[in-house]
């Protein structure tokens, strides 16, 4: 007896002893020294007064269940300390089982509990300030928390949806959502980037979003969360987008297609202005005087210049359409049968063109390829006023891309004029060159067909065109 | 004597035919049809056509009214004495389609329009020469 006066003299936690109507016969003095209560007060008092009068109806079903013969039951409640603040005490309320007495042993645990009070609400904070819509739900998808930007997102205004049901705050929710609600629930992670969601009132709403469980500490699903974000934004400028693709897409079609009809159907009536003037000197040359001869010479040479000048626009429209397969080919031999082509102009100009080491075996579209070669070659001897016109044609290739250059001792392009050369029709040097301005921008079409690039390096001692080849092409 | 049927449209490409093969001095007889049906018809001495001459050679445009050049072609090529005679393509068209196509269906040369006559005259001259000097033609009985 003496000793247990003592530890109830001494002891920092709370002690008391009732009987078993619950009415207190003895206290810790630490009731009173701590907690802002006197003695007199509570001898014979139900020790439900040492307690919260707000919890008291929790307690009171503990205590039924303690005389259904359960031995003891925890609780936690407030109480007052003697400065006048809130602490929280766990009481373990045990009943003896020979006396019926109740003994209780109660601790402060306001530090503990506030400690996961301010866990939670550093968690709660971050939740709340998350900027993406956001909700934690229960087992019956009621609101337990969600982000701020859940009610701006989905247009809720500022109304309070918290123990609300989601099913309530968004009638409108379509039933195979309720069934991934559910198949959540059992413990399935739901991920899907781009799902459409037609509101009752028309408006199209584009989500992205991962659901998953959460779990109790013992394991078992306590309700789901939603990881949204609306992207109707996103979904509507992309399919603007696409939309002037599309649209893009089709007015260059359309100007293929208008230059290629063009060209095509301007070159029949002019063979024929080409094919009679000739026919018209051959046949009637000899009565005719050396004027009517000359306007004749003027016609056939125009025509020659109009049916060159087509032709390449015929090509240029060419490689916009797909008429052409990609196929394997030799470029040393595509190379070579260039620099044969050009042999007259290579032996009137003294010009040697020569190439370093060639791939045998590349995908492209050949006719496309030699073209290209056709005009870069073309254009280093054309443009070159040295004594000893040179042309090289090098090759390599990196990870992604077989890299060509084209390099000549010509005259070079100045810098104001570098980045015109690759457009349709621009030609710089009208007088002094005869030519189309098309090759260029040609050559530019077809390597862009090819997924590669097209540029130039140029001094007054010559260009070194670069293109590639992309080796991402496939048959 | 070499015996040519060409058939074709346009009456400026008739015209230069049948100067180009004047002017290279030729003993070849050249007929025109104007398009692919009446072809058909001279070929098979059907209707104007009853006394008409089995050419030894035929000169066959693509773009043509009634019935292409391209109809024609698969018509005499599927015809078991029609498709001895040979038949080259002379055309305005370029296309690798249409290249491919005539060959696939069993052309024997295809030879694009040239702009100028002169460049016109070589290739009837090659031709000709090609086909009356150097080559042998088979027997055909259309009917």
């Amino acid at each position: 007896m003496n000793s247990l006066s003592t530890v109830f003299e001494l002891s920092d936690d709370y002690l008391f002893v009732a009987n078993a109507e619950g009415k207190l016969t003895n206290l810790s003095s630490s009731i009173y020294r701590k907690l802002n209560l006197s003695k007199a007060d509570l001898l014979n008092k139900h020790f439900l007064d040492l307690m919260n009068p707000d919890d008291a109806v929790s307690i009171h079903n503990n205590i039924q269940t303690l005389q259904d013969g359960v031995d003891h039951f925890n609780v936690v409640s407030s109480a007052k300390n003697k400065e006048g603040r809130t602490i929280f005490i766990e009481w373990n309320i045990n009943r003896d089982t020979d006396s019926k007495d109740i003994l209780g042993i109660g601790r402060d645990v306001s530090t503990k509990l506030n400690e996961v009070r301010s866990e939670r609400e550093k968690l709660e904070s971050l939740i709340t300030h998350t900027p993406a819509a956001v909700a934690m739900l229960d087992n019956d998808i009621r609101y337990i928390i969600h982000s701020k930007r859940w009610l701006t997102d989905y247009g809720l205004g500022d109304i309070d949806i918290i123990g609300k049901s989601h099913y309530e705050v968004f009638p409108d929710i379509p039933q195979r959502w309720k069934d991934d609600h559910q198949n959540c629930l059992k413990g399935n992670i739901l991920v899907n980037p781009q799902d459409h969601w037609q509101r009752d009132d028309g408006t199209d709403v584009y989500i992205a979003y991962e659901i998953r469980p959460w779990y109790n500490s013992n394991g078992t699903v306590g309700g789901i969360i939603f990881y949204t974000q609306v992207i109707t934004d996103y979904i509507e400028t992309q399919k603007e987008l696409e939309a002037k693709v599309t649209e893009l897409r089709r007015s260059n079609l359309d100007l293929e297609q208008f230059a290629y009809v063009a060209s095509h159907d301007l070159q029949e009536p002019l063979r024929m202005i080409g094919n009679f003037s000739e026919l018209l000197k051959i046949q009637y040359g000899p009565q005719l005087d050396s004027r009517a001869l000359e306007y004749i010479d003027i016609s056939i040479g125009s025509a020659k210049k109009m049916k060159e000048l087509i032709s390449n626009l015929l090509n240029y429209s060419r490689v916009g359409r797909l008429e052409s397969d990609l196929k394997m080919a030799d470029i040393e031999s595509m190379v070579q049968s260039q620099i044969s082509e050009h042999q007259l102009m290579i032996q009137d100009t003294a010009a040697t063109v020569d190439y370093s080491e060639l791939p045998d075996n590349l995908l492209c579209v050949p006719s496309q390829l030699e073209m290209v070669f056709h005009n870069l070659i073309n254009n280093a001897l054309k443009f070159n006023k040295s004594s000893k016109p040179k042309v090289h044609v090098s090759y390599e290739e990196t990870k992604t891309d077989h890299v060509f250059r084209v390099e000549d001792n010509g005259i070079g392009i100045s810098k104001d004029n570098i980045n015109k050369i690759f457009l349709a029709f621009r030609r710089l040097h009208k007088t002094e060159y005869p030519g189309t301005g098309i090759g260029l921008a040609l050559c530019k079409k077809i390597i862009e067909r090819h997924k590669g690039h097209i540029n130039v390096a140029s001094s007054e001692n010559g260009s070194i065109f670069t293109f590639t080849i992309s080796k991402s092409l496939t048959e | 004597m070499l015996n040519i049927l060409h058939i074709e449209d346009n009456e400026g490409d008739i015209i230069l035919t049948e100067q180009a093969f004047k002017l290279i001095d030729t003993k070849t007889k050249i007929e025109f049809v104007k398009n692919g049906a009446e072809g058909m018809d001279y070929l098979k001495k059907r209707g104007d056509y009853k006394s008409s001459s089995t050419p030894d050679l035929i000169l066959l445009d693509i773009n043509m009214p009634l019935m292409d050049g391209k109809e024609v072609l698969i018509n005499i090529k599927n015809d078991q004495e029609l498709r001895k005679i040979p038949v080259i393509m002379l055309t305005t068209s370029a296309s690798e389609k249409d290249i491919e196509f005539c060959y696939d269906n069993g052309a024997n040369a295809y030879i694009p329009k040239a702009i100028d006559f002169s460049e016109f005259m070589v290739s009837i001259e090659k031709i000709e020469g090609f086909w009356l000097k150097y080559n042998l033609f088979p027997t055909v009985n259309p009917n």
